[in-house]
């Protein structure tokens, strides 16, 4: 699917940046955390979208990123932006070992794979007390080295539509790159990308690395946020909702699944102050999005227009 | 020097040799047809020389240099493009960017992660030129997947060649085609194969389409080269007849 136009994208990233300075304190709060989510499905439908590879542990480099930036701030003090770029860095770096292993093979094997790592970092966290603050996490996490301005409400999730922008454009930039475009092929067919003289192995690896450093942002992004972490950010289920949020709003769209974020997370929020079964009636939206929609809320858009 | 030398090249499954100590030169620009029945080893020996595939035993030296153990891609960016006997192309891509792709393939830059737009119109234009000498321009916005049957073969045709290569591997070019289609696409194989300078290497079971655009043939039978010469000489040779020709009969 051709990509929406780069400037649309950022115009209504800006919005939903200035909608703070609109909206009432509680509802820019909500909103905050949608984009960080935003960021999250964007990171994922790189691999998902773009080269196909259904990761079933996104949890993994999110939860990582949140790790690293809350030690990071908690421990040493280090300047929230830093913090969010080092842990990403850091999650990146992680990710070339891993994906190595991943990225062999695409379908079931990396969706097993990618889960048991992200399983592997939540047995960590948990076991590994004296760092992570075991069960318990870390709390009190300081939005460290921020002038008042941009740590308070409004200014925080400002920085936040920033790094959201910077993040797409990164995406975008690489997606429409001549690597990205070989990612295409080998997702596409990988006989054909050998034949042109490209390792499949290492075209994949280079996509998930830039995945896990973009999941990473946002889950430091998000320890920010809340001001604590907990090894249930590694839960499998946190991994699944973002797979929903990709394919909801339209994996290999990159916006799709930035809408689909904001729609997965503003449904939870109503519904589960309707109901405790809130998971009952998502699960129904998703089924119906999928038979209906089966390219996502942006294939429907792309229809209709 | 031969652009291509291969020395007793073997491939075995258990007890079973499909290809079996094969010897094969080939200089620059040369243009060579293998045939032989099938299962006579010819689709196994063009996936080892390309290395698809990993050899029994036996060498293959590409342009003076030593690439037995060489991977697909590292031949690939030595300037080997194949088409397979499958057709293996993008099938959600466009014609035109499956044939960019091969373009890419030969530019320094290939790998960036970023830009690269001025790179990419440029291959554009070059593929476009590609699709216009295998008659497919009109349908270069066309998902690859969508094409004929006939034009995916022609296609990955255009793939090969934009990599421009200095030796063209073609798996059977006119596999599925019907007679009046297999007529057009010599006439074109013909055209675009003269433009290239590469030397060309192709697999072909329909003899019309050998005769008509390979000066020599190379006849394999059960794994082993049973004659090597210019199209009439081989034509007229008695072990040929009884392996292949007269086995149409």
């Amino acid at each position: 699917m051709r990509p929406a136009d780069p400037r649309l994208v950022l115009l209504l990233i800006a919005l939903a940046g200035v909608l703070a300075f609109v909206l009432p304190g509680h509802a820019t709060t909500l909103l905050t955390e949608a984009l960080i989510l935003a960021l999250f499905a964007l990171s994922l439908d790189l691999l998902v979208g773009h080269a196909r590879l259904t990761s079933f542990g996104h949890a993994g480099p999110w939860a990582l990123g949140a790790y690293l930036a809350g030690a990071m701030m908690l421990s040493w003090g280090v300047p929230l932006p830093f913090a969010v770029l080092l842990a990403g860095l850091g999650t990146a770096a992680l990710a070339i070992p891993i994906g190595w292993l991943c990225v062999r093979t695409g379908g079931v094997t990396f969706a097993m794979l990618s889960l048991a790592f992200a399983q592997l970092g939540y047995a960590v966290v948990v076991k590994w007390n004296a760092v992570t603050g075991g069960s318990d996490g870390l709390a009190g996490i300081p939005r460290a080295g921020l002038p008042d301005v941009l740590a308070g409400r409004e200014g925080y999730h400002l920085l936040v539509a920033v790094f959201l922008a910077a993040a797409y454009l990164v995406a975008h930039g690489f997606i429409t790159s001549p690597l990205g475009r070989i990612v295409a092929a080998v997702r596409e067919n990988e006989q054909r990308a050998e034949a042109l003289g490209h390792d499949p192995r290492r075209i994949r690896l280079t996509v998930f690395v830039l995945s896990y450093f973009l999941a990473g942002i946002a889950g430091a992004l998000y320890a920010g946020f809340a001001g604590y972490v907990s090894p249930e950010l590694f839960f499998w289920t946190v991994s699944g909702h973002v797979l929903v949020m990709v394919i909801l709003g339209g994996a290999g769209t990159l916006i799709g699944p930035m809408l689909g974020a904001l729609v997965f997370f503003y449904a939870e929020h109503e519904l589960s102050a309707l109901t405790e079964s809130w998971g009952l009636f998502l699960g129904l939206l998703f089924i119906l999005v999928v038979i209906f929609a089966p390219r996502g809320l942006m294939g429907l858009v792309r229809r209709t227009s | 020097m031969s652009l291509l030398e291969c020395r007793g090249l073997t491939r075995a499954w258990g007890a079973f040799r499909a290809v079996d100590g094969v010897d094969l030169d080939l200089a620059e620009r040369e243009i060579c047809a293998v045939i032989g029945p099938n299962g006579a080893g010819k689709s196994t020996l063009f996936a080892m020389i390309a290395g698809n595939l990993r050899k029994s035993a036996g060498t293959v030296r590409f342009d003076g240099e030593e690439v037995s153990q060489l991977s697909a891609p590292a031949l690939a960016s030595r300037g080997v493009a194949r088409s397979f006997q499958i057709t293996a192309i993008c099938p959600g891509l466009t014609a035109l960017e499956n044939v960019r792709l091969g373009v890419q393939a030969r530019q320094p830059l290939r790998w960036r992660p970023f830009g690269g737009s001025a790179a990419m119109r440029e291959g554009e234009t070059r593929a476009l030129h590609w699709l216009e000498r295998l008659s497919l321009a009109d349908r270069a916005q066309t998902p690859a997947g969508e094409l004929a049957h006939g034009d995916q073969r022609l296609l990955e045709v255009a793939v090969a060649l934009a990599q421009e290569p200095r030796l063209l591997i073609l798996d059977e070019p006119t596999q599925g085609m019907s007679v009046e289609e297999t007529r057009r696409t010599v006439d074109l194989l013909h055209g675009v194969m003269a433009e290239a300078a590469t030397a060309v290497l192709l697999v072909e079971h329909d003899l019309d389409v050998v005769f008509a655009l390979a000066p020599r043939i190379v006849v394999l039978h059960r794994g082993r080269k049973i004659a090597d010469g210019p199209a009439a000489q081989v034509r007229a040779d008695d072990a040929v007849q009884q392996a292949y020709l007269g086995g149409l009969d």
